[in-house]
């Protein structure tokens, strides 16, 4: 049963679509996630600079700040958070450059549900394993 | 895990570099049996599925560009088969027209000169080197009017690989050494999203195979299972046609939704006019 698998964790979303950012509140609060959600990405790399999240999920395209600048942010503040990028307009190069630049996942709109929960249950496991093995 | 296409031209020493860098990286290496199953599931004998896919039509007899298309078809449904697992590596001929934004595909390409290649083949197949320059020659204007038939490809060009490797320049520990390095860099890490476009392409070469034989230009784009399918028909075969895609496609594994754009097919219509 995956319900409230990770009470009290905290992930953070951006996307300049609200709708998009209340689904995956709803969505990932199902697994007892703590979602803060942002539609401005100056307003949440402000908060990326004051509060160490678990799990980051961005979009790329956004107008004057773009989720890879948002993901070498996070990776900067805290190298321990998961960064998942989702994005209406997947490109290989952009997806490659996402991967190098450390993150966890590259995932192409529109998905389900099910789906982003499983990529974030992938993602808190694996950081949970890494931490384990340190 | 990631996946290594390895496209070399003839008598590169490609199949040597492919099956040691396979080695080196713990990776299943897949060259001659995409031809098998291609032939199996074609219903094409083997010999003529090596001859469709590495040698130039005649200009008396051989293959028809349509028996042609359904060899190939197959032959992409065959070697996809494979590439949608991990940890594989691939030689052998289309398979880097196949991965289209798929990101976690390194894609190789293996040279040598030609007087280089030319040497490898009179070694091998004892021949002298008139002999074999033309060979080669052939094999490459096949090769070349394949790519651009029927993938609208220029596969004379290098910039669409990764890696370009000179077997004239390179030896062949340094090529292994290259590939293994190059695959491991976090750029070619498999994502949700590259998995997903690999899995689509999977599914319409798998699909289209099944179709081949009912229009050899037909079209199929299959995205999380939704499949949509074009075809060229006029007429009274119309209704035929549509029934007979949807009987083919319906159970195919993978499939959840066929939507069918049925085109006329002007040059059988204009066919009928005149008779």
């Amino acid at each position: 049963m995956e319900e409230k698998k990770y009470e009290g964790l905290e992930v953070l979303v951006l996307d300049d679509e609200p709708i998009v950012g209340k689904s995956l509140k709803m969505a990932l609060g199902k697994l007892g996630l703590l979602v803060e959600v942002f539609v401005d990405p100056a307003l949440a790399m402000k908060r990326i600079d004051e509060k160490t999240f678990d799990v980051v999920v961005t979009d790329v395209v956004m107008g004057d700040i773009d989720g890879i600048q948002v993901l070498e942010r996070v990776m900067q503040r805290s190298p321990r958070t998961k960064v998942i990028i989702i994005t209406a307009f997947a490109m290989m190069e952009m997806a490659r450059k996402a991967m190098e630049r450390g993150a966890f996942d590259f995932i192409a709109k529109p998905f389900d549900a099910a789906e982003i929960r499983a990529i974030v249950s992938k993602a808190i496991d694996a950081q949970k394993e890494s931490e384990g093995n340190a | 895990m990631s996946i290594v296409i390895v496209s070399s031209l003839s008598y590169a020493g490609g199949e040597e570099i492919a099956e040691k860098a396979a080695s080196r990286l713990g990776y299943k290496c897949i060259a001659g049996e995409v031809l098998e199953d291609a032939s199996r599931t074609s219903g094409i004998q083997p010999e003529k599925v090596r001859k469709a896919v590495f040698e130039a039509p005649g200009l008396l007899g051989g293959m028809s560009l349509a028996a042609r298309k359904r060899v190939i078809a197959h032959l992409q449904a065959a070697i996809c088969s494979y590439l949608v697992d991990d940890n594989v590596l691939y030689h052998g001929p289309l398979g880097h027209l196949l991965v289209k934004g798929v990101t976690h595909v390194l894609t190789v390409r293996i040279l040598a000169s030609k007087e280089d290649r030319a040497a490898r083949k009179m070694k091998e197949e004892g021949c002298d080197r008139r002999e074999a320059e033309k060979a080669i020659s052939r094999e490459d204007k096949h090769r070349l009017s394949i790519a651009r038939e029927l993938f609208k490809a220029d596969d004379d060009k290098t910039d669409p690989f990764n890696l370009v490797i000179d077997t004239s320049e390179t030896e062949t520990d340094a090529a292994v050494n290259a590939i293994a390095e190059t695959v491991s860099q976090d750029r070619y890490k498999p994502m949700t999203y590259s998995i997903q476009c690999m899995k689509d392409i999977e599914l319409s070469s798998r699909v289209r195979a099944s179709l081949i034989e009912l229009d050899p230009d037909i079209a199929v784009d299959a995205k999380k299972g939704d499949v949509r399918v074009r075809t060229k028909v006029s007429g009274r075969a119309k209704e035929k046609r549509l029934q007979e895609i949807r009987r083919r496609t319906e159970g195919l594994d993978g499939v959840s939704e066929v939507e069918i754009e049925a085109v006329a097919d002007l040059a059988d219509q204009l066919g009928r006019r005149r008779r």
